[in-house]
């Protein structure tokens, strides 16, 4: 066993009480004890702190808990921390749960049928709001995009579009043409689309890869 | 005779615009564009003061998608009688010009030039001389030959310029360089001389460099400003990414050639490529003096406004009414609405130049929807409706749009419809017979077994309140318990189904998918394989079975 080891060791023998770096020396006469040292504590195993008059070495573990047993101060935060972790796992399991139930009961919910005599007419109307909604959502999204990217005489490449939308919404390429396509045949004297670019939408079999509002 | 009174037909055949086309001009975008580069055109009219200087250049770019009416609109501005006094303009397709070197390029700006331009200046620059001759500048009868033995044969300079322009006569070159020397450039001597023997647009190939070639066009537009008074205008269509235009157009831009206008007509697309290629470049185009773009110039109201300027322009009776104008917007506007193919000026244009053919062949006062449909079968034989199960031709399907305007009777047709196809569907042993529910329907259209034995009931609602519908049809068939499920067919879009109710959203498209087929049941036209598959595919896809 080599000279460092056999002062791991030793500190590590010592529990929380430590071991004084007096006692290491003299015990360990021949071997560069401070070099030891220092090796130790740059690699973080070992820790040294004045105790009373002397300095004490301790293995990293054991500090932790001699930083418990003679420092109140220490003490106090640990525990506050320790409150707060118990407090946000709890949470966390909470949320888990609850997001586990949501997705167990969609099936169900789509199954749904429409009880006797009850108007679950108004919730598709909230549905197809929603779904409404969805595609105002897209447009404002699309007409922001379009003033953030467009040129100096308004024109805006497709892609540059689509590729911050379906980032910002984990959306397909193709479901992003299929919004873009519902959107510039609803709103025909807003938008114009004009040919070129490398992807867009197919109007008179021509690639249309850039579009402006009017 | 032609529709409207017309004694020929006002729309031009050909797929890209000429001269003559172009003399017509509709459509608010566009007007606004030509007043705009005419605008610019006047500004620096106004600016110039005695000889041009490099501060006498202006950039127009002219910025819109293909078939949008650019070219159409440089070749109505070069045909502008209004202009004819102030400017000359040369027009350059570049798509015609290959390889696109610096030479082919400028002896396609020379070439651009009309042959009126060339005798115009021609005439000038003789006179001018002729001038100089009876001044008695020194060696200026000599480049018309004149001597002793014209004075006393009575010849004029006036005859022996004629005879120049006649070619009777070639002038004596050699003296014309001590002429002109001491108010010309040698550039400018070497053009005129051009200019006298006619072969200006013959001179591309004689000058070496791309210096040589944009001191020869500045020298043309300094001459033609001295001889003709007039601006030069270039416009260069086309106009695209590619290195040696851009490179050759970067140098006339830096040049800045003396009284002149640079028109360059382009698509966003080469504009982009442009950005990508030539950063130096796109920021010249960027600082244009006037960018002009045709934003809207393919919306509705500007192809109506493009389509009846061309009637109105022909139309010296005016006997193109309010009405008749209100009766054809209302026929385009069908054609705009469901085919994206032909919402540009281009495609609709073709469309109204073979009705119009049509409708003149029969004598019809008007372009009828007969003439639409005819055109629409022999113009685009295989266009179909996109989207359409039944392949509804496109013809058919104007047709039935036209005629279902009332909600009332589009009801009715699609109750038909639905009967028919749960019919066809019965008798091609997919569905059992369906039942009778005439006299105790209470909304039900429609009851039959599906081939797992669920008796279905089918209840189409349109045009009215939709909640109370669904809800007394859903009664309805819960307390009679005369069907295990109920299939709503409606033309609102905002319900989904249950598990006893399905509702379905059949758009205007299924709808003439439906009365489409009805007709053809109706008539016993289902014959072939295919309409059998598309039937079924329609009752599948509206859930009928």
């Amino acid at each position: 066993m080599s000279a460092e080891e056999q002062i791991a060791q030793r500190i590590i023998s010592s529990g929380s009480l430590g071991v004084k770096k007096t006692d290491l020396r003299k015990e360990f006469a021949e071997a560069e004890i401070d070099t030891i040292l220092e090796n130790m504590v740059t690699h973080g195993n070992v820790f040294i702190d004045k105790k009373g008059a002397a300095y004490y070495c301790w293995y990293k573990d054991h500090y932790f808990q001699s930083l418990l047993n003679s420092d109140p101060k220490f003490r106090l935060t640990y525990e506050a921390i320790k409150s707060l972790e118990q407090s946000f796992n709890r949470t966390s399991d909470g949320l888990a749960k609850t997001i586990e139930s949501l997705a167990n009961s969609i099936p169900n919910l789509s199954k749904l049928t429409i009880a006797e005599n009850e108007p679950v007419v108004s919730e598709k109307i909230e549905n197809d709001q929603l779904i409404s909604l969805q595609f105002e959502q897209f447009k404002n999204e699309f007409d922001i995009a379009i003033a953030n990217y467009s040129n100096s005489i308004g024109w805006v490449e497709l892609s540059k579009i689509r590729n911050e939308l379906c980032g910002m919404y984990n959306m397909s390429n193709e479901e992003f043409y299929r919004l873009v396509e519902q959107l510039t045949n609803k709103y025909q004297d807003k938008y114009e689309l004009s040919t070129g670019g490398y992807e867009g939408l197919t109007v008179r079999g021509l690639l249309h890869g850039f579009v402006r509002c009017i | 005779m032609y529709p409207y009174e017309l004694t020929q037909n006002p729309y031009p055949c050909s797929p890209t615009p000429t001269i003559i086309d172009a003399q017509i001009l509709g459509g608010n975008r566009h007007k606004e564009a030509k007043a705009a580069v005419l605008s610019c055109i006047e500004d620096l009219r106004s600016k110039m003061v005695g000889i041009p200087t490099d501060k006498d250049f202006r950039l127009i770019t002219l910025i819109q998608d293909v078939g949008s009416g650019k070219t159409h609109l440089s070749l109505h501005i070069r045909g502008l009688e209004e202009l004819s006094n102030n400017a000359v303009i040369s027009y350059v397709d570049l798509s015609q010009v290959l390889p696109r070197d610096m030479h082919s390029l400028y002896k396609a700006m020379l070439e651009g030039f009309t042959d009126e331009y060339v005798n115009d200046i021609r005439r000038s620059v003789v006179y001018f001389l002729k001038d100089k001759a009876e001044q008695n500048i020194k060696d200026a009868k000599k480049i018309f030959h004149y001597g002793f033995f014209d004075l006393i044969k009575g010849r004029n300079l006036g005859k022996k310029a004629e005879d120049i322009l006649q070619n009777k006569i070639i002038p004596n070159y050699s003296d014309i360089h001590s002429v002109l020397k001491k108010e010309f450039s040698s550039t400018e001597i070497s053009v005129l001389k051009l200019i006298i023997e006619g072969k200006l647009r013959a001179n591309a190939y004689d000058v070496s460099s791309l210096e040589d070639i944009i001191a020869s066009v500045s020298a043309v537009s300094n001459l033609n400003f001295k001889f003709l008074k007039k601006l030069t205008i270039f416009q260069i269509d086309e106009f695209d990414s590619d290195k040696e235009s851009v490179e050759f157009v970067k140098a006339v831009i830096n040049a800045h050639l003396p009284s002149t206008v640079l028109m360059l007509i382009l698509t966003p697309s080469s504009y982009e490529e442009i950005r990508r290629k030539d950063i130096s470049v796109f920021d010249r185009l960027e600082k244009a003096n006037y960018k002009i773009d045709l934003a809207g110039s393919n919306i509705l109201e500007e192809i109506l406004d493009i389509v009846f300027e061309y009637i109105k322009y022909y139309d010296s009776k005016h006997t193109f009414t309010v009405d008749n104008e209100r009766d054809l917007a209302a026929k385009i506007k069908v054609i705009y609405d469901e085919f994206p193919d032909f919402r540009n000026i281009r495609s609709m244009i073709n469309i109204l130049y073979h009705a119009m053919e049509n409708a003149g062949r029969r004598d019809a006062a008007i372009i009828d929807e007969m003439a639409i449909d005819d055109t629409i079968k022999s113009v685009y034989p295989g266009l179909r409706i996109k989207g359409s199960i039944m392949g509804v031709p496109l013809s058919d399907f104007i047709k039935i749009r036209r005629s279902s305007n009332d909600v009332q009777s589009l009801e009715s047709d699609i109750r038909d419809a639905v009967r028919n196809l749960v019919n066809y569907a019965s008798e091609m042993g997919t569905v059992a017979k369906l039942e009778d529910t005439n006299g105790k329907s209470n909304g039900i259209d429609v009851i039959y077994n599906d081939p797992t034995g669920t008796k279905i009931a089918v209840a189409v609602v349109m045009s009215k309140d939709h909640v109370k519908s669904f809800e007394q049809i859903s009664n309805t068939i819960k307390s009679s318990g005369s069907a295990d499920k109920l299939v709503i067919l409606t033309n609102s879009n905002r319900y989904c189904g249950t598990n006893e109710t399905s509702v379905v959203n059949i758009d205007r498209r299924k709808m003439i998918d439906l009365i489409y087929f009805s007709s053809k049941y109706k008539n016993n036209e289902m014959m072939l394989d295919d309409d059998l598959q598309r039937a079924l595919m329609l009752a599948k896809s509206i859930k009928l079975c």
